[in-house]
């Protein structure tokens, strides 16, 4: 790696001492332990709920039921449908029916036990197409059905597309529930405030402005009164966003009751339980394409389970119907994607929001439709790939950026050698019986943040000291994924100095605006560009105080480098430091607010179309693997991920989050998966549900692609999510290649390969269960 | 019930009462409030809380209290020294092996336990020892390049 | 914090012990399995008694043709230890895949038989290694074979008040071959779906077998020894016809079950698939 593109992490140093604080090492005078009681049933009316012989347990100081929620019963991004205590009814296993607050959290246990809750169940359903028939009951009373969502996009006419194409074929894919699985669960402390009905929380929280906006509805005060904290994160993938919510409603209404600092740590199990998953999607996908290779038409049907609430899913499934036809070019395309309630656990927002199911499904569709024209699919891909100026499904041009998808294949291929290992493999797997080995490409196209979502904007505090150091706070969080160091280079980089100067401050949202949320891979384009306006801003008040010193005739001769500030007309200069102290005590304000407002974008629900991104991100994966025929175990001998991300301003940071999103792909499409039976999730810890640890794959190959796009810092854009959508197809495809044998499910576990059944039971459907 | 339990943690004697139903997770985080060990299963899967125990490394959410009595225990609080990182930890900073440091202590105790006994691992020695340390991060790549690099700076 | 009350000690020797017993202490030694009985609340003993230090569980020796391993061996030390990997190195094979290294450096071989799991690591080989188990209470010493120890899921020959002192395992005379094979998602830190333990004894000629002996793991109530399958070995020479019938043998012997872990079929199979793996590389 070049040695100068290395940044030092700026959070490392606690990191790697045990000083970094996150929640659960968090402790206040008076503090209590709470824990929640869940539902016995995916389904139930709940009757009565008697907790009086809880209370009579020493060290028990409340028990808290829907009841005492002083504001709304309902939190929700989207909608308020989630109930944090289960009002009238439980939805799913994992639902809330009461919590406790003790002295301590073995004394909780003993007071859940306590609690007598009187149920009615009531009839269940766990299968989407079970939960859309009409005679089944309507989960949700607040929906008209259990249909809670529906995108379509419409373009041009398939029925036109598909007579005119030599081929077609319909193909249908399944994907999994898939758990986080961040190595800290869930943690919030409730702290009463000093002012009346205010409060101060503490968490693990990815979004604290969301979380605000749920606590402060619920407690049924105004936004002020709450102040969100974030401790250290110890990971997130999207995961800690309602679900966090949810917690810190409850945390927070024991503390009321208690009036005492409240503390809640899921166990691993609670985590697994409780929040929500990736979305199980079934896909059907129709294609034509004329002998040549030219796709003619698409048809998608898409139906995701949204679980007990609607959570994330209409934008999780929003993202999907923009870019269910992947990054090509197809005139006649009719998608249509369903959010369906149904009582299993809900799904929400997990790295890649809708984005790992579609390219699973349409890439290894275009590797069988390339294969079925006798050609490879990289050439199929070649044929149809977004280029420069390309138009996609919903008839936006892509231009104004670059459209690097021939780029990232080429760099990817030529990594891998790709063509000559696919000879290789050939002659390998004519002699080898039980060892097979192939490889796989996907790629991928992805609109960068929110999108026509919502409202896409952000902040960010840039304040300089009178010594030149610098603090920074900015209203997207630090999840793990680097943000701190990122933001402060942006901001170094416009001082010229070292990141090293700079000090991220704990993001609360007393401190800063709301700045949307931290997901969509959005931090370093839109916080990223928030703290270079800022840091702009002061550097321009510095130069004003400083040209004088400098002599400079004009403000643009300042330049700000290597820890100095120099009049690049007169050679004359100054210490950085230097500059802020006359600044300073020139009484100029060397703190300043940068606001950065996303471009607009636009999307008709009616017909699915319009530009729905301001700009779009390109990758593309390799897996290259040997599959024991015998045992049905694959390996990922290497994989090739190739990513453009416009500028990596924090290049090890670059590489450390193609690594982790490389490796969470192939346990999606290797291993893992939420077994829900009945509404109940079986592998509720680590032992049963499996990720991946070192020993579970190769070696991992990142290649960096840098197209400067003209609306990021320094042009950087995306790159979270984008490495983690591709593996699964990578994988497939590879194993096809393999085995002369196609799946069409995820995971493709070792009974899979040997028996051709997953090892998942089949769902059984509530009402015949 | 309470027990008394004599140890030395990180080169300081502790001589303290606590509850018999703890684990040595919790009188480490709880009781002396070394709060760098972290819990991510409690069930000896995810290695979040190993800690060198009498020079090997445990889970120490399997270990109960009272087994703790007359041990010698190093957690990653004791790794640096005077204000100075150790080499390891050092590396874990500047090579990326670090990003929600979740998982970090666990990982830095079971590197720094190899490390103790073979100062200078192969790659697969590393994945061996670290086999039980689960990151949802790193994807583990920049966490073994640390480990090489700082056996090859024991050379 | 564990979320039940219940009293703890350490044991100093036998007296300790079987004391304690009596009190419906629960004796463990490396923690691995008992802290998570603990944690899920399964525990139904009114403490716990702290076994793992006693010098009477300790020590691996060579004595009348057999190797001892005191029930309280770390599964690490037992790794490392010479004569254990000169004589059974199908047993170091089947060690090394329990848990990761901090279970390994904690848990004990006499800990993995007495907590008696199906999907026990080391059950399998010793079984197939003819393994003896000794077993001693207040008044009395026995030694039973480990292929009568296992009653059913978790369950043990153990009765009230006894604990496993040590493991007898007869060293094998002749050219021998042993072999472990696991099947799960990954060997390593993970536990099992179903396991296949083989040894092989030759007769003079190195080649004929004197004795086979196949044990499998996880797929029965308790880890299971394949009696015909080991018949249709007994004095022939293994060849390609062989090795498919007896593969199929052991499958057919099996009795798995679907769960989380692994459905039937699959099971099934791979027990059959662990014997024609074994065998092959052993030729």
């Amino acid at each position: 790696m070049d040695e100068k593109r290395n940044i030092i992490r700026i959070d490392g140093y606690e990191k790697v001492t045990g000083r970094a604080k996150y929640c659960g090492d968090l402790y206040f005078d008076r503090m209590l332990y709470g824990k929640i009681l869940r539902s016995k049933y995916a389904h139930a009316k709940i009757l009565n709920i008697n907790y009086e012989k809880a209370l009579e347990i020493k060290g028990v100081h409340g028990v808290v039921t829907s009841w005492d929620v002083p504001g709304e019963k309902t939190i929700g991004a989207i909608r308020f449908d989630h109930f944090p205590f289960a009002t009238d009814k439980a939805l799913y296993s994992g639902d809330g029916i009461a919590a406790v607050a003790c002295e301590s959290e073995e004394i909780c246990d003993r007071a859940l036990e306590a609690i007598n809750v009187e149920y009615e169940e009531l009839p269940a359903i766990f299968d989407m197409f079970e939960a859309m028939k009409k005679e089944s009951p309507i989960i949700k009373e607040e929906f008209d059905s259990n249909i809670l969502t529906h995108y379509p996009l419409r373009k041009g006419n398939v029925e036109q597309g598909f007579k005119s194409s030599d081929l077609i074929l319909e193909r249908e894919f399944n994907t999994q529930f898939v758990e986080h699985a961040y190595i800290e669960t869930e943690a919030v402390i409730a702290v009463p405030g000093e002012a009346k009905d205010c409060y101060e929380i503490y968490g693990s929280i990815q979004c604290p402005h969301s979380t605000r906006k749920g606590v402060a509805r619920t407690m049924g005060v105004p936004l002020k009164n709450i102040r969100i904290i974030q401790a250290n994160m110890g990971g997130a993938f999207g995961g800690k966003d309602d679900s966090m919510t949810i917690l810190a409603v409850r945390a927070c209404v024991l503390a009321k009751k208690t009036n005492r600092p409240v503390k809640v740590v899921y166990s691993r199990e609670e985590s697994i339980i409780d929040t929500y998953k990736r979305h199980p999607y079934n896909l059907k996908y129709k294609i034509g394409v004329s002998k040549d290779g030219k796709i003619q038409a698409m048809k998608v049907l898409m139906y995701a389970d949204s679980g007990a609430y609607l959570s994330m899913t209409p934008f999780v499934t929003w993202r999907s119907v923009v870019q269910a036809t992947g990054p090509y070019e197809v005139e006649n395309v009719e998608t249509d994607i369903y959010g369906i309630a149904t009582n299993n656990p809900y799904t929400g927002a997990f790295r890649g929001f809708g984005s790992p199911q579609i390219i699973y499904a349409q890439e290894s569709l275009m590797d069988e439709v390339a294969e079925k024209l006798g050609m490879d699919g990289v050439e199929l891909r070649r044929i149809n790939g977004y280029k420069q100026g390309s138009t996609t499904a919903s008839c936006q041009k892509l231009e104004g950026h670059k459209v690097s998808l021939m780029e990232a294949m080429d760099k990817v291929i030529e990594k891998s050698d790709y063509f000559n290992k696919k000879e290789e493999f050939k002659i390998y797997n004519a002699k080898s019986e039980r060892f097979k080995k192939g490889i796989g490409l996907s790629c991928s196209f992805r609109g960068c943040s929110l999108g026509a979502e919502g409202t896409d904007a952000t902040g960010a505090i840039v304040s300089v000291q009178a010594d030149g150091s610098i603090y920074i706070l900015a209203g997207l969080a630090e999840n793990g994924q680097g943000l701190k160091t990122t933001f402060s280079k942006i901001a170094a980089d416009v001082f010229g100095i070292d990141v090293s100067n700079c000090s991220y401050l704990p993001q609360d949202t007393g401190f800063i605006a709301d700045g949307g949320p931290t997901v969509a891979s959005r931090s370093t384009l839109m916080g990223g560009s928030a703290v270079k306006l800022g840091a702009e801003i002061v550097r321009d008040r510095i130069k004003d105080s400083v040209k004088k010193t400098l002599e400079a005739s004009s403000l643009d001769d300042i330049v700000f480098e290597n820890g100095k500030v120099i009049n690049i007309k007169n050679k004359k200069e100054i210490e950085f430091k230097k500059a802020c102290e006359i600044a300073y005590f020139d009484g100029k304000n060397i703190t300043a607010y940068g606001w950065y407002k996303a471009p607009d974008v636009y999307w008709d629900e009616e017909i699915g179309q319009g530009p729905a991104y301001f700009t779009y991100v390109y990758g593309s994966q390799i897996a290259e693997l040997t599959v024991d025929t015998w045992t049905g175990k694959i390996f990922v001998d290497n994989a090739y991920a190739a990513h453009d991300v416009g500028n990596a301003i924090n290049y090890t940071g670059t590489l450390g989050q193609i690594y982790g999103g490389v490796v969470q792909g192939m346990g999606y499409g290797l291993f893992e998966e939420v077994d829900v039976q009945d509404g109940f999730i079986k592998n509720t810890n680590l032992d049963e549900y499996f990720i991946p640890t070192v020993k579970d794959f190769g070696n991992i190959y990142p290649i960096v692609i840098e197209n400067p796009d003209k609306y990021g810092p320094s042009g950087g854009k995306s790159l979270g999510e984008p490495t983690i959508e591709l593996m699964s197809s990578a994988i497939n495809n590879a194993v096809s290649n393999a085995m002369g044998k196609r799946f069409y499910k995820i995971p493709i576990d070792l009974e899979t390969i040997v028996t051709g059944k997953q090892l998942k039971r089949k769902q059984k459907r509530g009402s015949e269960a | 019930m309470i027990i008394h339990i004599k140890f030395k943690v990180n080169g300081v004697d502790y001589d303290i009462k606590t509850e018999n139903n703890k684990r040595l997770l919790d009188v480490l985080r709880d009781d002396l409030r070394l709060t760098g060990t972290k819990e991510g299963c409690g069930i000896g899967e995810c290695g979040a809380c190993t800690i060198i125990m009498d020079g090997e490394a445990v889970n120490s959410c399997m270990v109960l209290a009272g087994r703790a009595n007359n041990t010698e225990i190093m957690t990653v609080e004791g790794l640096e020294k005077d204000g100075e990182l150790s080499t390891l930890q050092d590396n874990f900073v500047k090579m990326g092996a670090v990003q929600c440091g979740f998982c970090t202590p666990g990982m830095l105790m079971s590197a720094k336990a190899l490390l103790m006994k073979n100062p200078d691992p192969t790659v697969e020695e590393i994945k061996e020892a670290i086999a039980g340390n689960l990151c949802r991060c790193t994807g583990y790549t920049q966490i073994v390049e640390a480990i090489k690099k700082t056996g090859e700076e024991n050379r | 914090m564990i979320e039940k009350e219940f009293e703890f000690y350490k044991a100093e020797g036998y007296t300790d012990v079987f004391n304690y017993m009596k009190k419906n202490y629960l004796p463990f030694a490396g923690g691995t399995d008992v802290m998570i009985k603990v944690k899920e609340g399964y525990l139904r003993t009114s403490g716990l008694l702290y076994i793992g230090d006693m010098l009477e569980l300790k020590g691996i020796e060579k004595k009348d043709n057999s190797i001892f391993i005191g029930a309280a061996e770390k599964l690490t030390d037992i790794i490392k230890n010479t004569i254990v990997k000169e004589n059974f190195p199908g047993l170091i094979q089947a060690i090394e895949l329990i848990g990761s290294l901090q279970i390994r450096n904690q848990a004990t071989l006499g800990g993995n038989l007495a907590n008696c799991s199906p999907v026990s690591d080391s059950m399998p080989i010793l079984m197939a290694l003819d393994a003896k188990i000794h077993i001693v209470s207040e008044n009395n010493r026995k030694i039973i074979e480990l292929k009568d120890f296992p009653k059913g899921v978790c369950q043990t020959a153990l009765e009230t008040g006894e604990i496993i002192e040590k493991l007898e395992i007869p060293i094998i005379n002749s050219k021998n071959y042993q072999a472990y094979r696991k099947f799960a998602q990954r060997p390593e830190v993970s536990i099992q779906k179903c396991s296949t333990a083989v040894v092989f004894e030759y007769e003079n000629d190195e080649i004929t077998i004197k004795k086979a002996k196949i044990a499998i793991g996880a797929v029965a109530v308790r880890a299971l020894r394949c009696e015909k399958a080991e018949q249709m070995l007994k004095g022939q020479k293994l060849s390609p016809e062989l090795i498919e019938k007896v593969a199929n043998m052991v499958s057919e012997e099996s009795k798995p079950i679907s769960d989380i872990r692994s459905t039937r079929e699959y099971r099934q199979k791979m027990v059959g698939e662990g014997f024609r793996e074994i065998a092959l590389k052993s030729v």
